[in-house]
């Protein structure tokens, strides 16, 4: 068991490393192909004189090897270093430390920790939202397959995967906060501070975002209710003079959500960091806006930063499904 | 993750499950007579009957979008934005006349600000989506089947390097990394067709370890039966044992899956050409119209809802059918 | 160039001048009756709406996102120059910003700046009893600290700071205060300070109205872990206003400076005792808020597409917006490296059409048809000029663009490339009016957009790129950073400009009668009459192909009081240091 654990942890780490490069790469790329300094894209609109070009290109290390530019930022992430403003004291930025965003004039690490809150608030609220709706609507049709509300709620879940955030989005503000006006500003505060205004701005993008989760959860609780009724171990239940409530229940529905719980895991996991549509539709400043924001501004540390932060979270997502399953399935191999 | 979905960002780790679980074990003996069975159970089921016309028509509408916009008179690149032929209120940019400008000449309306026919810019639309979905689809059958095929197969090694790989993308932040490839790209040339090829990259690369886990499966337990060890003890190669026992076999479940990741790349298509990482004008897209209609929604709500309809309602007509086709092809379903 | 934020980028330079209205308007004495006096569309274009001396209150604005920097030094967003004229004060102000004649005055110095004979040296004397918000002095090193900064070109970057490296001598290596310590050209006394040029400049006092020429505190800046480019975090306040709090893009808050003395200012009056700016990402939002009165007014742009429509079907709205000229024009750069033709350039000329072209860009609020490329707020524009007449309703000139083909040798039209940037919302449908335009007369045209983020320092303004891509057309925008003759074409029409990244002279004109005039005019010898010369010379390279004079569209709050745009500095956004709200 260690040693599976050990093994799926190194892979983790390998599989965030490749982003890392990948996205590194990618955004080297670019500069090179067009024999233009990656200073122009780091410094923004205006461009430096050529004085001030050869400054910013010494203090960025970009007339470094490649490898070295990589070294030193991947040794940032694993080590820390101290960023230089070029003027007072150097500040301290310790490990995981993603860097300075010369755009921005800030530490990555503090933009990303003032977005985190936004997005975590979205996957969380949605996927409580979708996991209760999902999982309640695909029992009730399975209990009645072929009735009515079976299939109204299954043709209801098969429109609901089909229709896009930025056609459902706009829909939802359109008549909730400009046409009814129950929502009248929607700016986003932190809970801590103003929980009302927290739920007021979470709402609509929770609602939208859950509205296509919960179909799909809808579809596969039903599709596991069906082949868990059927089990033997159900109908010597019912046999035994079990009510209804208490098979349905106790028996069937946990069964049937023991593998959803799992995928909801990688699910959740997925959306950190890359619920770009949601964000930009509702105007929510977490991390999906910032990395649409960083990679349309070119902005190489912030877009490095997000992209590794999704991918660990997705990782750290997978990993723990896998090792519950290792825990939960002996016929898993340890 | 895949790109698919709505948000591309849902992706679907719980779709992908869904499928699977409809596919278990293979339907080995059945041969022909289960195309048979499937095809009148198919029959039967009216909704996906539907869903195949939809699909149909809204093939004729892509292949012939040139001809039927000839037909009805009126290309989408036209403007009717100054005078004397404005269809726009000169004041606002906005369409004259109700719901956005609908009338017998203009059967959807006129967009705001550069007054185009919005019907014939659905229909070529139609034909960049449908394009996109299906040779992206194509890449991620091609990558899927042949890779899922040889590590199911093969074992050993190719196995463990095939399936790794498929292991690590499907751990990426596979949206973050296609905005920034089609971004870094669009520094270098902005070729029409290279921006094609991209996003049906994009598409279809991160998309492949779906369908080549499921092949993977699918063959890992088909080469174990003893069909194909009657096969292999008469001396068939390698070659021919996939060619002529295995890939019929798991043509039903690609078959499937086909029908329903075109959608999902139809949705990915969108989804990008919303984030200005797609299609750009002058080629229509739907996801680029729904896009600059965000900016006029509260006024002219019409343009948003057509491009939406048009993706809710294809969208949905390959998910029915290939719901459809799933059942029919499912040897326990009761239908 | 000042930048607009919103559709193209702009590179406006604004211009200084503000008009004076407030100036002598609020001084007077308008009797201090409060808000909702008379109001009507435009009123704050010319004039002072509502005047007053009503004190107090809490002015509300709205912004869709931060400013670039609260530095002082790093800002070029033209609505951040505005909202840096609350709280900062350089030697020189613009007493006036609205109208088209934008009027200097002294700020921080008594009177404006002396010179030599040749404009290559310039004096400027501090007045008396000037305060930081912490009450220090503000002396005549605290200025001279403020412009040395602006060389340290690793940590000061973002704004107008070539301007200042190009005119003020300096060694070849000097990086700054930070690293090289003081510059020896910039000379100080107790209340003077003198400016040492390595070229004439006869438009000095507009550099030193910048706030980018504004003082910061002699090597303590804004306090320990406020220096450098930590400053935008904490900037000390010389003006009326000094910031409360300020949290990145979400707030700023400002309440009055109490070292900050009237009597030393004649360019501000201020009324509101608080100013909070809310950033809010959402334009539809900004929208409601302004609508209902919650909020006073929009401080970055033109008000969004929704409110813009209900104000122009709504009188009842209508008279408390106004859609002032803002002293940028909207223009096609066409490159001769890739359509070496000056007919077939022609062609391009006569067949585009501007009506639709206006339209795309937002329609008749957005700007008006532009026959040349000065505009009005700059010396030498003329309503009247256009070289190549594109017919009644600026619709295009088939006849004369189908002759020009004929010339350059092409009769069934020629293929090219038009850039933009994206992602935006009007470059689309500019590149497909356009496109429809040429195809009138055959020319193709494929569209090239490219991200708004290097779109002007490297994508078109790089000429090995134009050339490479085969850019014959590209978006762009340009408004003079100070509204002088030079000021507005010196950037792009001196052939001396052009440079291989970060051009600014797109299509790389580089005439003769041009430079002549250009070279000139910083040695005070160019007159009004030869900036009009100096039009047509351009006109006939027919290199810069004009669209629209723009205008923008701005939306107050029935209460506000004393509100007056600022042409100036922020594109025709109101002067917010001198807005009251009645007392509330």
């Amino acid at each position: 068991m260690v040693r599976f654990i050990i093994v799926r942890v190194l892979g983790a780490i390998v599989v965030v490393w490749i982003v890392s490069v990948v996205t590194f790469l990618i955004f080297q790329l670019g500069p090179t192909l067009t024999h233009t300094s990656p200073v122009y894209y780091y410094v923004g609109k205006i461009p430096p004189t050529a004085e001030g070009l050869k400054l910013l290109t010494d203090r960025f290390g970009f007339n470094l090897p490649l490898y070295a530019q990589y070294w030193h930022f991947l040794s940032g992430i694993l080590f820390g270093q101290s960023i230089t403003d070029g003027v007072s004291a150097p500040i301290p930025c310790p490990s995981p430390c993603f860097g300075y965003s010369f755009r921005q004039n800030e530490l990555v690490g503090n933009m990303l920790l003032q977005a985190a809150p936004v997005s975590i608030s979205l996957a969380a609220g949605a996927a409580i939202l979708w996991l209760i709706g999902g999982v309640t609507v695909g029992t009730i049709s399975a209990l009645r397959p072929g009735s009515v509300i079976d299939r109204i709620g299954m043709t209801g879940s098969l429109a609901a995967v089909s229709l896009p955030i930025f056609f459902t989005g706009p829909i939802l503000l359109l008549i909730f906060e400009y046409q009814l006006g129950w929502l009248p500003d929607v700016a986003y505060a932190p809970i801590s501070q103003d929980p009302l205004q927290w739920l007021k701005s979470m709402i609509l993008p929770w609602i939208a975002l859950a509205f296509l989760f919960a179909a799909l959860y809808a579809r596969l609780t039903r599709s596991n209710m069906l082949e868990t009724m059927g089990e033997d171990y159900i109908r010597t239940a019912r046999a035994k003079g079990l009510s209804q409530r208490t098979v349905v229940l106790k028996h069937g529905l946990r069964a049937a959500l023991t593998p959803i719980v799992t995928i909801f895991g990688i699910d959740v996991g997925t959306l950190i960091g890359t619920t770009v549509i949601t964000e930009t539709v509702f105007n929510l400043r977490g991390l999906g806006f910032l990395s649409i924001q960083s990679i349309q501004n070119e902005d190489l540390p912030v877009i490095m930063g997000v992209t590794i932060v999704a991918a660990v979270a997705l990782v750290i997502a997978n990993l723990i499904v896998d090792i519950l399953y290792a825990v939960i399935d002996p016929r898993v191999t340890v | 993750m895949s790109l698919p979905k709505g948000e591309l960002e849902v992706v679907g780790e719980s779709e992908q499950v869904a499928l699977d679980s409809s596919e278990q074990g293979p339907r080995s003996i059945a041969g022909r007579s289960l195309w048979a069975i499937a095809w009148r159970r198919l029959r039967r089921n009216k909704a996906a009957l539907v869903s195949g016309v939809i699909i149909i028509i809204l093939v004729i509408v892509a292949v012939f979008a040139g001809v039927l916009t000839n037909l009805y008179g009126h290309s989408y690149l036209t403007q009717h934005n100054t005078a004397p032929n404005s269809l726009l209120d000169p004041a606002t940019n906005m369409p004259l006349g109700a719901f956005g400008g609908i009338s017998s000449t203009h059967w959807l309306g006129v967009t705001p600000v550069l007054g185009q026919d919005i019907l014939s810019m659905l229909m070529f639309g139609a034909r960049s989506s449908l394009i996109i979905a299906s040779l992206s689809t194509a890449l991620s059958l091609l990558l899927g089947v042949s890779l899922g095929l040889i590590a199911g197969y093969f074992r050993g090694w190719a196995d463990t390097v095939i399936s790794r790989t498929m292991d690590v993308l499907l751990s990426f932040p596979t949206l973050l990394l296609s905005i920034s490839l089609i971004t870094v790209v669009s520094f270098i040339t902005t070729s029409l067709l290279v921006r094609f090829c991209v996003i049906i990259f994009v598409l279809g690369f991160f998309g492949f370890p779906y369908i080549g886990r499921i092949v993977r499966g699918q063959v890992l337990s088909i080469r174990e039966k003893e069909f194909v060890d009657a096969a292999r003890s008469l001396g068939a190669s390698n070659g021919w044992i996939m060619a002529k026992e295995i890939i019929p076999n798991v043509i039903g479940p690609i078959l499937v899956y086909t029908t329903l990741t075109i959608p999902n790349y139809m949705l990915g298509e969108a989804g990008l050409s919303y984030l200005g990482v797609g299609l750009n004008p002058p080629t229509a897209s739907w996801g680029q119209m729904l896009s600059d209609a965000g900016n006029y929604f509260q006024i002219d709500p019409m343009y948003l809802f057509l491009p939406g309809l048009a993706i809710f309602i294809s969208v949905m007509a390959f998910n029915i059918f290939g719901d459809g086709l799933r059942d029919a092809l499912d040897p326990k379903s009761t239908r | 160039m000042k930048i607009k934020i919103k559709g193209i980028a702009v590179i406006s330079v604004v211009v200084a001048g503000a008009l004076l209205l407030a100036g002598c308007a609020s001084g007077g004495t308008s009797g201090g009756s409060s808000s909702s006096g008379s109001s009507t569309f435009n009123e704050a274009v010319d004039g002072v709406v509502n005047p007053s001396t009503v004190q107090g209150g809490t002015l509300k604005l709205l912004s869709s996102t931060d400013c670039d920097s609260w530095d002082p030094a790093r800002t070029y967003y033209g609505w951040c120059w505005n909202m840096q004229r609350i709280f900062t004060r350089s030697l020189i102000g613009y007493k006036t910003v609205n109208g088209t004649t934008p009027v200097l005055a002294p700020d921080l110095a008594t009177t404006m700046g002396t010179h030599n004979a040749d404009f290559t040296k310039w004096t400027y004397t501090l007045k008396s009893g000037l305060k930081w918000s912490d009450g220090k002095p503000i002396t005549t090193m605290d200025v001279k600290y403020g412009i040395e900064r602006l060389f340290a070109q690793d940590v000061i970057n973002g704004g107008p700071s070539s301007y200042f490296l190009a005119t003020i001598a300096h060694p070849a290596n000097y990086a700054g205060p930070y690293k090289d310590g003081d510059l020896s050209s910039i000379q100080t006394t107790s209340d003077t300070i003198t400016f040492n040029l390595s070229t004439p400049y006869s438009d000095f006092n507009y550099l030193m109205a910048m706030s980018a020429a504004s003082p910061v505190p002699y090597k303590t800046e804004g306090g320990t872990g406020f220096v450098g480019a930590n400053y935008t975090k904490h900037p000390m306040a010389s003006g009326p206003y000094e910031i409360q709090s300020y949290t990145p893009n979400q707030s700023i808050t400002f309440v009055r400076n109490k070292y900050w003395k009237q009597s030393t200012d004649t360019i501000r009056h201020p009324l509101a005792s608080k100013i909070v700016l809310t950033i809010d990402s959402s334009a539809a939002d900004i929208d409601s808020k302004l609508k209902a009165g919650t909020y006073d007014a929009r401080a970055d742009n033109s008000i969004g597409t929704t409110l813009q429509q209900q104000i122009l079907t709504q009188p009842a709205l209508k008279k408390y917006a106004d859609n002032p000229t803002t002293a940028f024009t909207r223009y096609f750069s066409i490159a001769p490296s890739v359509i070496p033709n000056v007919y077939c350039r022609e062609a391009i000329f006569y067949a585009t059409n501007k009506a639709a072209l206006v339209q795309a860009f937002g329609g008749t609020t957005a700007g008006t048809a532009a026959g040349s490329m000065t505009p009005p707020t700059i010396a030498g524009h003329s309503d009247t000029a256009n070289m190549y007449p594109d017919g009644a309703n600026n619709t295009g000139n088939i006849k004369a663009a189908k002759a020009a083909l004929v010339k350059c040798g092409k009769p069934t039209g020629f293929s090219t490339k038009l850039a933009y940037n994206t992602p935006s919302e009007t470059g689309p449908k500019v590149f497909s009016a356009m496109q429809t335009a040429l195809a009138r007369v055959g020319i193709t045209v494929t569209a090239a957009p490219a991200a708004t983020a290097s779109y002007y320092s490297t994508y078109i303004g790089s000429p090995a790129n134009i050339k490479n891509q085969g850019l014959g057309i590209a978006v762009a925008a340009w408004g003079a950073d100070f509204p002088t003759g030079y000021g507005f074409w010196n950037s792009i029409a001196n052939g001396a400009s052009i440079i291989p990244t970060g051009n600014t002279d797109y299509p790389s004109l580089n005439d003769p009668t041009v430079n002549k005039i250009l070279d000139a005019a910083p040695a005070g010898k160019a007159t009004d009459a030869d900036f009009r010369t100096l039009d047509d010379a351009v006109m006939k390279q027919a290199v810069y192909l004009p669209i629209l004079f723009g205008k923008s569209l701005y939306y107050r709050n029935p209460r506000l009081t004393n509100v007056t745009s600022d042409n100036a500095l922020a594109f025709g956004l109101y002067d917010f240091v001198n807005v009251g709200v009645g007392g509330k």
